[in-house]
This record gives structure tokens, C-alpha cells and sequence, in this order.
């Protein structure tokens, strides 16, 4: 992390392990919530997600609510305080690819595995959850922050952009998890 | 309660090399194996309070 603010053009890498896969680093398990694979796991790169067409856009919507106090000896009412009591974090991204994800969430089918050679529309579940890891670099190829999110994976488009190349966008919703977090 | 500790990255220049189909279909069975055999943990039960 930079000691003081400074412009950074920058280049985002994003890795997705699915929820209920198994890995074996830094111990055996299944992936969930409570379950993160390590980093030089195999299954991040199983199910890729491909190249980033453009550095991924983040938003928070809060629910607010305006504690109000009378100004004393004034007779009027002001704002005291602002309590923000529900908090919804999304990431939404377009790649350069079409993956094996991007088709399934697509299209709502189950997870297509590799040895899978078709897959079925509409009869997956209703949403995929997996472990989210977003390195985001400088130009000069510093990684400023690795994200770790917990999250729900869903593809909202699946349009055609320039030159006929197809682009997803994936919308990456944030679910708690303890082992979430970013490092910087 | 954030483990930032814990988020590590993956070496882009030279990431985890993806499972065969194989070995995935392997290792996905083995580990169902192992948590269908993991025994179920007991259910509290709370008392009927007393009347």
C-alpha cells in the first residue's frame, strides 16, 4: 500500500473457487465460507474466469436511517446522527472470455465440469457461491490489494460488444464470511 | 472479525496449474467420501421447562 495517495492505472486478475469443490492446500477440504483454499490450490485456476476486460467496478448501497434531536432553544429539528443499518456490496466486471462460469451462471445450469460436455439451462441453482480473489496491480506491476471475497456469483449479460467478441459481466454479490477481507 | 492475515495472493506470472478432469473428478469424490463419513455431531437438546 502506498504511504501517500497516488494515480494508479490499474490492471485487475480475478480468480474463482466454487463453493462445494473440493482442495487440497492448505488442507484437505470442501470450499465454503468457513473453507478457503490456499493460493497455490489447483482450483483457482480450474474454473477461470478468464482476463478482465476492464478493472472491475464496486458499489455499496446502505440503508440509512437520520436520527433527528432538537437544537436546544431553537425549536427546530436537525439530523444528530446517520446510522447506516444494512450494508450491499457488489462487484461488477466484464471479461474478455467465455468460461465454463460464465456460461452456468449465465444460463442458471449447474456447475459444468470439465469432463461435462453439455449443459442444461434454467435447471441449476438459483445462485453460486464461491471464494472471490481479486489482485488489482499498478503499472509497474505493484499489487496494491488482494481481495478475498465471499460471494454470490451471478452473469447478467452475456451480449456480443465490439468487433463480435462476446463479453460477460458477472455481478459478484458480497456474503459474509469470516475469512473474508482485503490485504494491502 | 476480519483475518487479513489469511488473504494471501496467487502468483500470476506463474499461477497453480488448473486440475486434469481426472484429478478433479478424483479428488471431488474422495472428499464427498470423507464428509459423508464424518460423523454427525450430537443435537443439544434443550429441557422442557418445567412447568
Amino acid at each position: 500500500m502506498q504511504t501517500q495517495p497516488s494515480v494508479i492505472a490499474t490492471g485487475d486478475f480475478l480468480y474463482f473457487a466454487p463453493g462445494g469443490q473440493a482442495f487440497t492446500i492448505p488442507g484437505a477440504g470442501t470450499v465454503g465460507a468457513a473453507a478457503k483454499p490456499g493460493p497455490t490450490d489447483p482450483i483457482w485456476t480450474t474454473f477461470a474466469l478468464g482476463s478482465v476486460k476492464k478493472p472491475a467496478v464496486d458499489k455499496i448501497t446502505s440503508k440509512e436511517v437520520k436520527v433527528t434531536a432538537p437544537m436546544p432553544g431553537t425549536g427546530i429539528i436537525t439530523t444528530k446522527q446517520v446510522l447506516r443499518t444494512e450494508h450491499d456490496l457488489m462487484m461488477t466486471v466484464e471479461m474478455n472470455e467465455i468460461s465454463r462460469l460464465a456460461v452456468a451462471g449465465f444460463y442458471k445450469s449447474p456447475l459444468i465440469q470439465l469432463t461435462d460436455t453439455g449443459f442444461f439451462p434454467l435447471s441449476g441453482p438459483s445462485s453460486f457461491t464461491g471464494w472471490l480473489k481479486r489482485q488489482r496491480y499498478d503499472a509497474s506491476n505493484g499489487l496494491w490489494v488482494v481481495d478475498d471475497w465471499w460471494v454470490d456469483l451471478n452473469v447478467t449479460d452475456i451480449k456480443a460488444g465490439e468487433n463480435n467478441v462476446i463479453n460477460p459481466t458477472f455481478a459478484f454479490t458480497w456474503l459474509y464470511s469470516a475469512l473474508a477481507g482485503s490485504a494491502i | 472479525m476480519f483475518t487479513k492475515d489469511k488473504i494471501e495472493a496467487i502468483d500470476h506470472k506463474n499461477p497453480p496449474k488448473p486440475h486434469t478432469p481426472e484429478a478433479l473428478a478424483k479428488l471431488n469424490d474422495a472428499q464427498a467420501a470423507k464428509d459423508a463419513a464424518k460423523p454427525v455431531p450430537p443435537v443439544a437438546v434443550t429441557p422442557s421447562p418445567k412447568p
